[in-house]
């Protein structure tokens, strides 16, 4: 019943006008629907039911609330838990001031999560796997915070890691912005040599039902008892030394350095984006488990360390904070491969906000 | 370029725009063009031999239409024949036959290497070829005249919706189409776009999703158990006839759009109560060319009994070499011919059996349910990747069908899921005899089961572009 209310609570006016547009629209195509010759009832009929249903499964908090407390990771991927959630956080308001807001992948998540929790700030908002594109696609979600400062994340570990366009279908419509963004996702999908996810972006674009086809077929699985039945896996439970080998594993054949041109690419749109925007932008210099730091990785750290020196001194809008200058975590802080402990967590951020604090 | 792909919607977008703003001749030769592009899209190198069964077939039709002398009649014919048929031998059976010839040959002692080739079988052979031929027996056997426009056949040899997986079309029906203008009007319109939606929701709901299913059953050489052997043929009995009535309904509905009128191709074939009906509904024009062209030349009924079954026998063992160049196939196509046989043997006892109407529906349920099953073992015949398979999947259907596991029970709700929307909508179309039949039904407006087929492509399709199971014949 609490949750009822609270759900109720965030419905605001303008989605009370969303609402009622919608509503005159279905009616407006029902009526017209009917009154033009009898061969096109059915058409308008088809028309009217998918604009109801959509209303239902996608225009409300209370679909999305369902959803994200019914499906889990193991149902659906991890991007796709974070995407459902995500969605239902966009019909959640907003407080009034945000001065930090932490953006980034889980690994971000995992850093500033806990002294967010503690404090309310910063406000957080991380997706599994998130990666340079995903900021400039996520990015009107990013500004409707209103942050005085954005906070990222970022290594060799982002910004050397093959792009790729597989979580791009569940994105957020970009509208006409898709004009500008093409080259880029034209240029991710021939380094991932599949331009199938390109495709699929597309048509996303103009089909939710498409797009979030996972949460429909997570239930189904979910109802059906897939993982169960099929033995697969349990990623949430995982233990995490084998998450660490999986990680590492995953750095050394996931990250090179031809990739890296295109992601800073990628990252100084987003910046300039910030920039046009009015946002400020504090990138703090990522880390990974030491375990990681081999040849090739340090090889990867020296030019990303330098491209982020590079767009430090570029961009008026954009702070770089390298690693050195907060806090270095040890083998002992680390989950796995990439999330840090709590309490290590917990430090960092609170050296980070000393940091910043003595640079305003 | 397949039809679920993401570029043929676009190809096609293309063609037809270009089509219905072109004059007839214009139309023709538009097509012509785009059926080479499709074709070539899979595999350019595939062009010349399409290329070659067209010239070959025009210049032998006008030569066997020419000449009233049988002698120089049948040896036209037998350049068409040997030209297709052999191009259809060495790209699709020549392997087949030098790999069991050189394991004849081990037996005693012989070694025969380096006598396989190493080539792609061309998209479609099967289906063009055939349709090639009957274009010259027909002249050959004064059905038809010859078609004097080498564009115009070319278009007849090549018409991109049925050219690689059908249905194959007679000369009689498909070329006075493209030689004569065409309308496209609201009702052949409306029929062509429900014929595409209904190939798409076979396709991508149903035969995708059951290849799931089968695809798991069959990785294993024998299956866990026989309730998982029997769920796995079901799977892929539902999984083909989506798969290739898919393609088919969604070839005549491009077809329809375009102004042509294709072959029906599938029915209703798992609701038929014999093994005859089941030909009259399953790959409809595979089976018509058969009897046309080879069961009833060697005789069909009309020499007893035995060389009935002979005639059966053989027409089958054909029809199943046909598909592929496997002994699966091949033991499936005589096993349909055994079924056949049989029912010529036990249709008059059958007959005579007085059932009481009270009783009528259970009998037909009955039938209907033993024939699906004869069906499905068929099935199972002709998707086991060896004879070892096939053995595993009898023996533990016979002496192990085993306990509702997880998995099992995962396998039956997922098929209910999945079948349940398509087995509705058959039993519509098969009690009204009318594959248009949703459009007309009082009990409920057809635009909600219109919704229902969208809404379950769109959450629960696949998406990936999987191939067409009839490509690899």
């Amino acid at each position: 019943m609490h949750t009822v209310v609270f759900l109720f609570q965030q419905i605001t006016s303008h989605d009370l006008v969303y609402l009622a547009a919608k509503a005159v629209m279905i009616i407006a195509i029902f009526w017209f629907g009917n009154k033009i010759r009898p061969r096109w009832h059915h058409a308008a009929n088809c028309i009217v039911a998918v604009l109801i249903i959509r209303l239902f499964l996608f225009d409300n908090i209370f679909s999305w609330y369902g959803y994200q407390r019914y499906l889990s990771a193991d149902d659906v991927g991890w991007r796709q838990k974070s995407v459902i959630g995500y969605e239902y956080q966009k019909f959640v308001k907003k407080s009034e001031y945000t001065k930090f807001l932490a953006v980034g992948s889980s690994q971000t998540g995992a850093v500033y999560g806990p002294y967010a929790s503690r404090h309310g700030s910063p406000k957080l908002f991380s997706l599994a796997g998130m990666s340079p594109l995903d900021l400039i696609l996520y990015r009107k979600y990013i500004k409707s915070f209103g942050p005085d400062y954005i906070l990222l994340y970022l290594s060799e570990f982002d910004l050397a890691r093959n792009p790729s366009l597989d979580a791009a279908k569940i994105a957020p419509s970009q509208g006409l912005y898709l004009i500008n963004l093409y080259p880029f996702l034209r240029e991710v999908a021939e380094h991932s040599q599949s331009y199938t996810a390109l495709k699929e972006m597309l048509v996303g674009e103009f089909l939710p039902e498409y797009k979030y086809a996972f949460i429909f077929s997570g239930i189904r699985d979910k109802i059906l008892g897939k993982n169960q039945a099929l033995a697969m896996p349990i990623w949430t439970e995982i233990p995490d030394d084998l998450s660490l080998q999986y990680h590492l594993q995953n750095m050394a054949t996931n990250t090179s350095m031809e990739v890296i041109d295109v992601n800073n690419r990628i990252l100084t749109h987003f910046l300039s984006y910030c920039r046009d925007e009015s946002l400020k932008v504090i990138i703090v210099e990522g880390q990974y488990h030491p375990l990681g730091y081999t040849d090739k990785s340090l090889a990867l750290h020296q030019v990303v360390h330098q491209n982020l020196l590079n767009i430090d001194n570029e961009f008026n809008n954009v702070t770089f904070i390298p690693r050195t200058e907060v806090m270095n975590f040890t083998e002992a802080d680390y989950k796995d491969g990439y999330h840090v402990k709590p309490l290590p967590a917990y430090q960092f951020v609170e050296n980070l906000m000393v940091y910043i604090d003595s640079m305003e | 370029m397949l039809f679920n792909s993401f570029v043929f919607p676009v190809f096609f977008l293309i063609v037809y725009i270009i089509y219905r703003g072109s004059s007839h001749k214009l139309q023709n030769r538009l097509l012509l063009l785009a059926s080479y592009v499709f074709y070539g899209s899979w595999d350019w190198r595939f062009l010349p031999l399409i290329l070659l069964s067209t010239v070959v077939d025009y210049y032998c039709g006008l030569n066997i239409d020419k000449f009233s002398d049988t002698r120089r009649r049948k040896t036209y014919l037998h350049l068409s024949l040997l030209v297709n048929l052999g191009t259809l031998g060495v790209f699709k059976y020549f392997n087949f036959f030098s790999d069991n010839l050189q394991s004849l040959m081990s037996q005693f002692g012989l070694h025969l290497d380096g006598l396989t080739l190493d080539i792609l079988l061309p998209v479609g052979i099967s289906f063009y070829t055939f349709q090639t031929l009957s274009y010259t027996i027909d002249i050959y056997l004064n059905k038809s005249k010859p078609e004097r426009n080498f564009l115009n056949f070319a278009l007849f040899v090549s018409f991109f919706p049925q050219l690689v997986a059908g249905p194959i079309e007679r000369s009689t029906r498909l070329l006075p189409q493209i030689q004569f203008p065409r309308k496209i009007t609201a009702a052949k319109n409306k029929e062509g776009l429900w014929f595409i939606f209904w190939g798409y929701f076979l396709k991508i709901f149903v035969a995708d999703n059951m290849a799931k299913i089968s695809d798991r059953v069959f990785a294993e050489t024998a299956p866990q158990s026989g309730g998982e052997a029997l769920m796995g043929m079901y799977a892929f009995a539902f999984q083909i006839f989506g798969d290739f009535a898919g393609y088919s309904f969604i070839a005549i509905g491009v077809a329809k759009l375009l102004g042509f009128d294709l072959m029906t191709n599938f029915l209703f074939p798992y609701f038929v109560t014999n093994p005859t009906d089941f030909w009259k509904n399953w790959h409809i024009s595979l089976s018509s060319w058969l009897r046309d062209y080879l069961y009833i030349p060697l005789g069909g009924n009309r020499n007893g009994s035995l060389m009935t079954y002979r005639n059966l026998f053989i027409t089958m063992f054909l029809g199943g070499l046909w598909h592929g160049a496997a002994w699966t196939f091949v033991i499936w196509g005589i096993f349909h011919g055994v079924l056949l046989s049989l029912f010529r043997v036990l249709k008059p006892m059958t007959e005579k059996m007085k059932i009481s109407s009270t009783y009528l529906p259970i009998t037909y349920a009955l039938k209907v349910v033993i024939m699906f099953h004869l069906t499905c073992l068929g099935w199972l015949i002709f998707r086991a990747e060896s004879l070892q398979q096939i053995v595993a999947f009898l023996q533990a259907i016979i002496f192990n069908i085993g306990s509702m596991t997880d998995r099992l029970q995962y396998y039956v709700l997922f098929m209910i899921f999945h079948l349940w929307l398509l087995c509705l909508i058959q039993f519509i179309q098969k009690r009204k005899g009318d594959l248009m039949a949703l459009e007309n039904i009082q009990w409920c407006p057809s635009w909600i089961f219109y919704i229902m087929m969208l809404y379950s492509m769109l959450f629960w399709g696949e998406f990936g572009g999987q191939q067409f199971i009839y490509f690899q014949f």
